[in-house]
């Protein structure tokens, strides 16, 4: 139920930027994803690449709100070919099992609330901002131990939580180049009641890295 | 789907902890700790051997073994390795006991006072070597009581003798006439036994060789092939009051020697072609997920011989 909840407040705000739309930036981001826990175990570093819409509400001295949406695209690849565990197998002998992965792309779809403060001389600003998502996530894996092997493919929209900061500098009026810090926090949407329609094994998992990014925007 | 399940729930509770992933050197590690751990021969160390007539020590039994004498035209058996590893005792052609060091191999002693030994072996400490010739126990170095074997008529034969460093002495004695055979006589401090033991248990009366293999009372006896008159059978026991718990056939059995500590026989074999080194696990535990019963074996064929090879190890 979570998950159509998010697809569906992500239409709604995007809808109501489009339609109330005064002064917008389009823009489109680089940015360098660094994975952390469990991601960590498995891949390594990743690019990524951004295009993004945003609106800035209303002008104040002190600050100002704006909206915004982005989709973006990540392929993580896996740190090694094989990897390798350890499996108990009773009476005191351990074994060993090895793990195989596919490269794990998200497709990112998220709305952004962000709060914009410039400086006095109004040629930089800092915003904070958040990002409520839909992450697509694809990748294969494969088990093979002494206990069994097993194989699957996961395809699943996962729920995003994005907080960021970014500091932004207008080399023109028009134009915003704004270095940038994201936390992506995706987690499995769904409702660990097997007798539920929304029913997800992974219900309750989550997986997070860091970005590294910048962007360029330009405003008409 | 469930086991990838509770590795990723696994994973999100050890988020903050260490991957259960490992790297490919402790994989190799461990593969390495399994290979042994199923391996029973793993601690078998410390072995000497006459191979072509010179003798030879490996640090491990699958190790390259170090060369200690360069005269292969000389014969040499009954090698015995002394408790401290420092020396070696065997007999040359005339059965002369030589004791050599056992890291360059050079002679220390030639006990050229003592010829036609039949059996010797290392006792107190080291400090003395016991040597059966004709049938009498001669006793070089250190003086340690002994009881001579018992001969009743001239025409008998002590055919083997052994003793520990706790007490126990026992001699087979070939007998001939209407009470023909080998009879054992088994003397020890420790169990408070005196007896000439011709009709029980069956499986010691009757054979030829007698060894104890460490300072429990644990020993073992050895049959002779009636036509090539070397061993072919070997029963091992626990202490003089229990039946054997495992015996031991194969082809020909020279100068066995046993471990009770890891459970390994060790000899020189022959097929009648060729002489090589055989270890045989003979203990209950599983190796290899293989069963109880299945007895291991290894033979060592990269260091073959003409000659008989005669084995110790400690």
């Amino acid at each position: 139920m979570l998950k159509y909840l998010f697809l569906t407040f992500y239409l709604l705000v995007t809808t109501s930027i489009i339609s109330n739309g005064q002064s917008a930036w389009v823009g489109f981001s680089t940015e360098y994803n660094l994975p952390g826990g469990n991601l960590k175990w498995i891949y390594k570093g990743a690019p990524g690449v951004q295009l993004n819409y945003s609106w800035v509400l209303k002008k104040n001295k002190g600050g100002y709100p704006g909206y915004g949406v982005t989709i973006g695209y990540i392929k993580f690849s896996p740190k090694a070919d094989t990897l390798y565990y350890l499996v108990y197998l009773g009476s005191g002998n351990t074994g060993y099992g090895t793990a195989s992965y596919s490269s794990r792309k998200l497709i990112q779809l998220s709305s952004s609330f962000f709060w914009t403060m410039p400086s006095k001389t109004k040629k930089t600003e800092l915003i904070f901002g958040t990002e409520i998502g839909y992450y697509y996530s694809f990748f294969n894996y494969d088990f093979n131990d002494d206990l069994g092997s097993e194989s699957g493919k996961e395809i699943e929209g996962k729920g995003a939580l994005v907080p960021y900061f970014s500091y932004a500098l207008y080399p023109s009026k028009n134009v915003r180049i704004a270095p940038y810090f994201k936390f992506n926090l995706f987690f499995s949407l769904g409702s660990n009641d097997s007798e539920s329609i929304t029913y997800n094994p992974n219900f309750g998992t989550f997986n997070y890295f860091y970005s590294l990014g910048l962007n360029i925007s330009y405003a008409f | 789907m469930k086991r990838f399940n509770i590795f990723l729930l696994s994973g999100l509770l050890l988020s903050c902890s260490e991957s259960p992933f490992v790297s490919k050197d402790v994989i190799e590690e461990l593969i390495a700790f399994n290979k042994n751990k199923k391996n029973p021969f793993k601690d078998v160390k410390n072995v000497v051997a006459t191979i072509n007539n010179d003798i030879y020590f490996f640090s491990h039994i699958d190790s390259i073994p170090k060369r200690l004498t360069n005269s292969p035209l000389e014969k040499k058996t009954n090698v015995k390795l002394s408790f401290d590893l420092t020396r070696i005792v065997y007999l040359d052609e005339n059965k002369i006991p030589v004791i050599i060091d056992s890291d360059n191999g050079q002679v220390l002693e030639i006990l050229s006072e003592y010829s036609n030994v039949k059996q010797l072996g290392w006792i107190n400490n080291d400090n003395s070597i016991f040597l059966l010739i004709g049938n009498s126990v001669i006793i070089y170095g250190e003086a340690v009581e002994v009881v001579q074997p018992e001969i009743s008529y001239p025409s008998n034969e002590v055919l083997s003798f052994s003793m520990n460093d706790i007490g126990d002495q026992a001699y087979y004695i070939k007998s001939y006439g209407i009470y023909a055979g080998q009879k054992l006589k088994f003397d020890s401090e420790v169990n408070k036994i005196d007896t000439l033991i011709s009709v029980l248990p069956n499986e010691v009366s009757g054979a030829d060789y007698i060894n104890f293999y460490d300072d429990t009372g644990g020993f073992f006896v050895g049959y002779n092939d009636y036509t090539s008159n070397e061993i072919e059978h070997v029963s091992i026991f626990n202490d003089y009051f229990f039946w054997p718990f495992v015996d031991w056939y194969d082809d020909f059995i020279i100068s066995p020697v046993f471990n009770s500590g890891h459970e390994v026989l060790i000899y020189g074999y022959s097929n009648g072609n060729y002489n090589s080194i055989k270890a045989v696990y003979l203990g209950t535990e599983n190796y290899d997920k293989n069963s109880v019963e299945e007895i291991k074996t290894i033979n060592i064929d990269e260091y073959l011989s003409e000659y008989p090879i005669y084995v110790d190890w400690k």
